[in-house]
C-alpha cells in the first residue's frame, strides 16, 4: 500500500493543472493561483486527516479554491480601498490556457473569449470541461441547481462560438 | 443533412486548450509541504481505528513477558561465598559478587518502529535496574550497586 505522502503527489500529479486553471479564475497572476492552490491543499490535508489521509474527491477541492478564493478576494478589495493612490498592474503575458499546437490562432481566440467570460460562466465552463466535473458535482460545489449549471455551460459555449465567430468575420473582412 | 451541434462543434475547438501546468517550484513547494505533512517516512504511520489493535498487542506483550518473568526470574541470585568465574579477578581488592539481578521497573509501548534492516517491529521501552551485591571479604561488608538503565526492545510483527 502507497503511502499517504506518494498517493497525494500521485494525486496532484493528476490533477495540479486543473485546479491551478480553476483557481487562475480567483487570482491576478498565475503564481496567486499557484499560491491559492497550496492553500486548498494544505486544508485539505487536514480536512482529510480523519478521514483515512487519502486524497480528496474533486468537487471538494474546486469548493475549497473558490473558497479560499473568495477570501482572498474580499482581502484584497480591503486593501485596495486602504491604498488607493497605488496602481495595479496585471500581468497580460500571463495567459490561463496553452493552445495543444503552437500557432493555433483560433485557440488563442477562444482562449481570450474563455478568459472575457463572466464569472459565473467561466466557473461552469472550467469545472466541466478541463475539470471533469458532472453538473451534478458542479451543483454542488456552487450550490446551483444542476439544471442552472448545464444552463450556464450551454449559454457560455453559446457565447463563446458567437465571439469566435465575429472575430474570425472581422480578421477575414479586414485581410 | 442534419446541422451539427454547435456546442459539440465548441467543445472540439476548446480541446484545442489545455490547462497549464504548476510551475516546478510550486511542484517542488506543494510535494515538500506533503512531505513536511505527512511527517517523516520511516516511522510506520498508525491509523487512529487501530488503536484498539494496537492495545490489545501492548497488552499481550505486556502479559508475556510478566508471564516469563513469574515462570524464569531474571534475578539471579548467587549462593553466598560462590564467586562468578570471572569475577574475582576484576575485584583482586577482596570484593566479592554475592549477587546479580536485572529487574524491569516500568514498561512503555512504543507502538511500531523500523529495525536497521526495515523490517516492522514493535517497539516496548524498558526502564531497568540492574543491581549488584558484593561483599568484602576483609570486612565481610556487603555492597550493594543499582544501575538504572533504559532499552528499546525489538519484536518482529508476523502478523497483523
Amino acid at each position: 500500500m502507497n503511502s499517504p505522502a506518494s498517493e497525494w503527489k500521485q494525486w496532484l500529479a493528476e490533477n495540479g493543472s486543473r485546479l491551478l486553471l480553476f483557481a487562475r479564475g480567483w487570482s491576478k497572476s498565475k503564481q496567486d493561483a499557484e499560491d491559492l492552490v497550496q492553500e486548498a491543499i494544505l486544508r485539505m490535508w487536514n480536512h482529510q486527516a480523519d478521514k483515512g489521509e487519502v486524497p480528496p474527491d474533486l468537487p471538494l477541492v474546486f469548493s475549497t479554491i473558490r473558497f479560499c478564493g473568495l477570501n482572498h478576494y474580499r482581502s484584497e478589495t480591503r486593501r485596495r480601498k486602504r491604498e488607493e493612490s497605488v496602481i495595479y498592474l496585471n500581468d497580460f503575458q500571463d495567459v490561463w490556457l496553452d493552445p495543444v499546437l503552437e500557432e493555433d490562432e483560433e485557440a488563442m481566440i477562444l482562449r481570450d473569449a474563455v478568459q472575457n467570460l463572466s464569472q459565473k460562466l467561466r466557473e461552469v465552463v472550467v469545472m466541466k470541461f478541463w475539470g471533469g466535473l458532472t453538473f451534478l458535482q458542479i451543483s454542488e460545489t456552487l450550490a446551483i441547481s444542476p439544471n442552472t449549471a448545464a444552463s450556464r455551460y450551454r449559454y457560455a459555449l453559446e457565447q463563446l462560438s458567437h465571439e469566435l465567430r465575429r472575430i474570425k468575420e472581422e480578421r477575414h473582412a479586414s485581410a | 443533412m442534419q446541422a451539427p451541434d454547435p456546442i459539440l462543434e465548441m467543445e472540439a475547438v476548446m480541446a484545442r486548450l489545455m490547462p497549464p501546468a504548476l510551475s516546478q517550484d510550486c511542484q517542488y513547494e506543494l510535494e515538500a509541504m506533503i512531505d513536511d505533512l505527512a511527517g517523516p517516512e520511516n516511522v510506520a504511520r498508525i491509523s487512529p481505528v487501530n488503536w484498539t489493535v494496537r492495545s490489545i498487542i501492548g497488552g499481550g506483550i505486556a502479559a508475556a513477558l510478566g508471564a516469563l518473568c513469574a515462570v524464569f526470574p531474571i534475578n539471579e541470585s548467587v549462593p553466598a561465598g560462590q564467586s562468578i568465574a570471572s569475577v574475582p579477578e576484576d575485584f583482586s581488592s577482596g570484593l566479592v559478587l554475592v549477587s546479580e539481578s536485572d529487574r524491569v521497573e516500568s514498561m512503555t509501548d512504543e507502538g511500531w518502529s523500523e529495525d536497521l534492516y526495515g523490517s516492522a517491529m514493535h517497539a516496548v521501552r524498558l526502564n531497568v535496574v540492574e543491581e549488584s551485591q558484593m561483599r568484602d571479604e576483609e570486612s565481610g561488608m556487603l555492597v550493594k550497586i543499582s544501575q538504572p538503565r533504559e532499552e528499546v526492545l525489538l519484536m518482529p510483527i508476523s502478523s497483523f
